[in-house]
């Protein structure tokens, strides 16, 4: 989803002395090559046992697997050929780590529509800090409820931990959800009760903890500084600075990308239009949760169509105005589609924007908002249907000739010239003007002519043409009236508008 | 999604009274007050209303002249389907219609006109839609009227002489033609309001009428070139240029 990012380095966490408490929170997604896996996919394959295998040392072993499979006694890290003798009908999906982080870039999305404060932590989760949340969400309850509530859209397993430190919300990290956030004291507390096997350090480390009857963090902070410095190597020291915050964090945090792109796949293809509708409506979703990150509002979107063989199909759907519409993109990206030929089957589609506006520079009328919008929502279908071309608006531009006075441009919404004048002029003018027969002294359209009034001169500008017209209302007998000129060059006649 | 948006959402509740809505009527003046008076009041509201004109250039449009005028003015927006021309827009900005919320939309085939009429309606914008090449079938031209119901718009069918001996759904079928210079000749063939058959003769503003025979035509005094072949004349100038 996200190509380009930009990142910078953060400190997350740091030393002070008026620091305000800080809330974190690891997000951890055991599930996530199994959702990344299946987020790109039109078809998901959700009622049979399905299992993400990696290879180690020659050996194919499961990554991770559905709770589908799990039922029939599979784990991780077992073999494959003792998950399959387990269940014959297991569904096997090679692990694509290229794939995780892409999805871990989406759940990262959902995270920062909650916080700015959002990091990535090791190669299953996120760390997001919360302390300054609690006024816009009224409680920590509500948040994490509203972040399980959208993660869960996207994550078939979610799992958090929470602590005063990342380290600490990371090591905390329980097999469930959790909603309830306990005060500063509650959360020094749990940091206190993690079990040091849980830290990352060598063995010789672990030994040494274990023979000094040292089991929890609470134990070893028990003791001065000094001592454990002369006892152990910085590893653990660095760690404990870590855990109780005296340390900074440094983590690089996550910054929205610039432009959108996401795709889905269906490795069986897909053969007609109607199928197409599900995954354009998914990507469009996702579309409007990432202009909903970054406040923004989108004009242009881009759709590529491509077959397993062959050549991608393109679209390109304008929008009269930016919005961040769902329905209303999929409506005229539809009515586009309808007139696109595409492959014979389609595999993969992409969506990608990068022509966005900000909302905060955009104002709306407060009671007549409707009105607008609906306006703008007839001239994109009717250009998404009719093509482009099909749409035109007149307006006047300052020229003599009636031709190329009357501008009919492509639908634009320009202020036209105000040019009033008192001549009489007809209402409709031809596309161009058309000769007309001149017998003796009577001229004849259809019908004979009489003319009524005239001549009035109008010429070109000298530097382009020559042209010299002198123009003159005439009727029929029917009491059709006329517009008509007689060049003064060449002397002959014509037609050039209707008074109807 | 925006504050706008709840505030529509709020304003569809029927209970709340909206100062700056006007209260429902029937009909909307047509700006001639004695096609008013003919058709008790105006154009129907929110109907399909059907004009035949014998010919064109009678002055058919510009009796649609001052409804435009209402509608563009106060921000409508106005889709012309398949006009038989192009609007000459000095003349309809003269005529005081806001250019802006003009709308030309060409059509390739029948599928195409009868789908942009409906979508224009139910976008509740003003339709003026005119039958080319097709005629429009009883069943699709009721389909337009409940649409225009439906939405509280109106849609002014331009249809064509021979379809007069059809039956039509239109809430208003009004047959044109005119035997003098800036008369209109309106006759009522169908509507609601009990004046089938009346007919009425407008009078058209128009150029003051002089008439003139082709013979006696006034020669224009001014003439920004003269009657000499003009092609020869660069190149004139530029020997002249070389030569000095």
């Amino acid at each position: 989803m996200i190509q380009t990012s930009k990142s910078k380095s953060n400190r997350i966490g740091s030393k002070g002395t008026k620091k305000k408490i800080e809330i974190w929170v690891y997000l951890c997604f055991p599930q996530l090559a199994l959702d990344a896996l299946l987020s790109q996919l039109v078809k998901q394959a959700c009622n049979k046992p399905l299992a993400v295998i990696f290879q180690k040392q020659q050996t194919k072993r499961i990554y991770c697997c559905s709770t589908l499979a799990e039922r029939y006694g599979i784990e991780t890290h077992m073999s494959l050929s003792t998950a399959l003798a387990l269940c014959p009908d297991l569904h096997i999906k090679t692990r694509e780590v290229s794939k995780e982080r892409y999805h871990l870039e989406r759940l990262a999305l959902i995270a920062y529509r909650f916080t700015s404060t959002v990091a990535f932590y090791g190669q299953l989760g996120l760390i997001i800090e919360i302390s300054r949340c609690k006024k816009l969400y009224g409680s920590y309850d509500n948040l994490l409820q509203q972040l399980y509530f959208q993660m869960s859209k996207y994550s078939s397993k979610l799992i958090n931990g929470i602590g005063h430190t990342p380290l600490s919300a990371h090591l905390n990290c329980q097999s469930n959800y959790q909603i309830h956030i306990p005060d500063i004291g509650g959360l020094t507390a749990q940091s206190h009760t993690i079990k040091l096997d849980e830290f990352k350090l060598s063995q010789r480390n672990h030994k040494h903890l274990k023979q000094l009857g040292l089991h929890t963090v609470a134990d070893i902070l028990r003791l001065p500084r000094s001592t454990i410095s002369n006892n152990f190597d910085n590893e653990l020291i660095s760690q404990l600075d870590l855990l109780t915050g005296v340390k900074p964090d440094l983590y690089t945090l996550f910054t929205l990308p610039n432009k959108f792109s996401d795709y889905m796949q269906n490795p069986d293809g897909i053969y007609n239009k109607d199928a197409l509708h599900v995954p354009m409506k998914t990507l469009l979703l996702r579309l409007c949760e990432y202009l909903k990150s970054r406040n923004y509002l989108c004009q242009e979107i881009q759709w590529y169509f491509f077959p397993l063989l062959g050549e991608s199909v393109s679209m390109h759907v304008k929008f009269s105005k930016a919005h961040r519409n769902k329905n209303n993109f999929f409506s005229i990206s539809r009515l586009q589609l309808e007139q696109l030929k595409l492959p014979y089957s389609v595999t993969e589609i992409l969506l990608e924007s990068d022509k966005f506006i900000s909302a905060f520079n955009c104002n709306f009328d407060f009671f007549d908002g409707n009105n607008v919008s609906r306006k703008n929502e007839l001239i994109d279908q009717l250009t998404a249907r009719l093509g482009k071309t099909s749409l035109s608006q007149p307006s006047i531009q300052a020229e003599y000739l009636p031709e190329q006075a009357n501008l009919v441009h492509e639908k634009q919404f320009l202020a036209p010239r105000s040019s009033k004048k008192n001549n009489f002029r007809p209402l409709w003018l031809l596309a161009s003007p058309l000769p007309i027969k001149q017998n003796e002294n009577k001229l004849f359209w259809h019908r004979p002519l009489s003319i009524l009034s005239g001549p009035e001169r109008l010429c070109d500008n000298w530097w382009r043409s020559d042209q010299q017209r002198d123009y003159y209302l005439a009727h029929d007998m029917k009491g059709s009236r006329y517009w008509l000129y007689r060049d003064v060059r060449s002397k002959r006649w014509f037609i050039h508008g209707m008074f109807a | 999604m925006h504050d706008s948006e709840i505030l529509n959402n709020l304003l569809l509740n029927r209970s709340i009274w909206r100062g700056s809505k006007p209260t429902s009527e029937k009909h909307i003046p047509t700006g001639h007050p004695n096609l008013d008076v003919l058709l008790n009041g105006g154009w129907p509201k929110a109907a399909l209303v059907e004009l035949v004109s014998h010919q064109e250039g009678i002055g058919e449009l510009n009796l649609l002249l001052p409804t435009l005028e209402n509608h563009t003015q106060s921000d409508g927006l106005c889709v012309l389907l398949n006009p038989p021309h192009q609007p000459y827009a000095p003349a309809w900005e003269e005529a005081n219609i806001n250019l802006r919320q003009i709308l030309i939309v060409r059509s390739q085939n029948y599928d195409e006109w009868l789908w942009t009429a409906e979508t224009t309606i139910r976008h509740g914008a003003l339709l003026l839609a005119w039958v080319s090449r097709y005629i429009p079938r009883y069943s699709d031209l009721r389909k337009l009227k409940l649409s225009a119901l439906h939405n509280k718009q109106n849609i002014f069918l331009f249809n064509k002489v021979n379809t007069l001996s059809l039956a039509s759904p239109a809430s208003l079928r009004i047959e044109m033609y005119s035997s003098m210079l800036h008369e209109l000749f309106i006759i009522v063939r169908k509507s609601k309001d009990n004046c089938n058959g009346k007919s009425i003769k407008i009078k058209q503003t128009g150029a003051p009428i002089q008439y003139t025979s082709l013979n006696k035509l006034v020669a224009p005094i001014y003439s920004a070139f003269p009657d000499k072949d003009l092609s020869q004349k660069p190149n004139d100038s530029v020997k002249t240029l070389s030569n000095t």
